[in-house]
């Protein structure tokens, strides 16, 4: 579809020519000389022809326009990240936790006490701690993996409007028309 | 500070050297350590060694009239201090003890300590005169050490009388099923005026 024409026209300016110089003088007594061939009259090439037509541009012109995304979508996403940044965080709880037990019962050097049921609760719960904060840790993870393959998944469509220019030239007397057009 | 939280965060595993801690009750050692027999401390099981009773504390000492004579002591006397064992199924060490003559009355004070990581023991004070048990342990007021517990007798025995003194087990069953039913003491005794 051809919907508009923006024309654009420039006068080339008229070629000027200098003054010719004055012809030489004629020289006397010329000597008759042979009669020269006619000049030969030019023949129409239309493969050579000048097309004046509009040519199409080498590179369209594309514009796109991003579509928002929907509430839904926002929600879906959102959720599933923060739930992941939740169970993250209930796995650090695990974690330090683990560690504080872990740390009760680490020494540093002979303690001289006997290992007690007390100590042996420590190190089940650091055990125990520790296996938990891995397990919240991969799930928070898989959640926040999930929601981010899910925002580029399901990221939302584009609008396309290609536009196709055209030039033409056309010489005018005294100079040259040029228009540009763009179809879309 | 993304330091800081990378140690805390990473540091969630207990890490327990070998003889950081003395056996528990039954033996008990963190994972991956058993009770060395000789020490009473947790080290790494491949290192450790079986409980085996000092031969130079052990006697022929399983009857009252047989039992291992505790030097005179005075009315008033310094702590005597030795050492004993209870090996596998050894149902009782006797000690023989003869109170002074002489003396306006005498109190004797008996303590035994061992260690907590194998079978729990109790004492028992006879007077072999009459016959008669005349006491039996009870809560010391001052507890050993940790990785030890002990036993105590306070009681008023009767001048010129000899007593017994027996060291068992206490048979409660703290003695890991079965597998750690011996254990190493030290015996004290002092005689005060009550």
């Amino acid at each position: 579809m051809r919907l508009a024409w923006i024309a654009l026209a420039l006068l080339v300016p008229a070629r000027a020519f200098a003054d010719e110089p004055p012809p030489p003088p004629p020289e006397s007594a010329p000597a008759p000389a042979p009669t020269e061939a006619p000049p030969p009259v030019p023949v129409h090439d239309p493969d050579s022809a000048a097309d004046y037509r509009p040519q199409p541009m080498p590179k369209d012109i594309v514009i796109k326009v991003n579509r928002d995304r929907d509430t839904n979508n926002i929600l879906l996403v959102g959720g599933i990240a923060a739930a992941g940044a939740l169970l993250g965080a209930v796995g650090v709880y695990y974690n330090l936790d683990s560690r504080d037990a872990a740390a009760a019962i680490s020494p540093k050097m002979p303690t001289s006490q006997p290992w007690t049921s007390a100590q042996q609760a420590d190190y089940d719960r650091a055990h125990s701690s520790g296996v938990k904060a891995g397990v919240f840790y991969g799930l928070g993870g898989a959640a926040l993996l999930a929601s981010a393959v899910l925002f580029i998944v399901t990221a939302p469509g584009e609008d396309r409007t290609v536009i196709h220019p055209h030039y033409a030239i056309a010489p005018t007397r005294g100079g040259a028309f040029v228009a540009r057009a763009w179809s879309f | 500070m993304r330091a800081w939280m990378l140690i805390a965060l990473a540091a969630c595993s207990p890490d327990i050297p070998s003889g950081s801690y003395e056996c528990g009750p039954n033996a008990a050692c963190p994972t991956g350590q058993a009770c060395d027999g000789p020490t009473n401390t947790c080290v790494i099981s491949s290192i450790a060694t079986a409980f085996a009773c000092d031969p130079g504390v052990e006697h022929d000492d399983n009857t009252p009239a047989t039992g291992t004579k505790i030097p005179q002591l005075a009315c008033v006397s310094n702590v005597f201090q030795t050492a004993g064992c209870l090996a596998a199924n050894d149902g009782q060490d006797w000690w023989q003890l003869t109170a002074p003559t002489g003396c306006v009355a005498v109190e004797a004070k008996v303590i035994v300590s061992y260690p907590v990581a194998f079978e729990p023991l109790a004492l028992a004070l006879t007077d072999t005169t009459t016959g008669a048990q005349v006491a039996t342990d009870t809560a010391c007021k001052n507890p050993p050490p940790g990785g030890e517990d002990s036993r105590c007798i306070t009681q008023t025995i009767t001048s010129g009388d000899d007593y017994a003194l027996a060291v068992k087990p206490l048979g409660m069953g703290d003695d890991c099923d079965g597998t750690c039913n011996f254990n190493r003491y030290t015996l004290s005794v002092q005689l005060d005026t009550p």
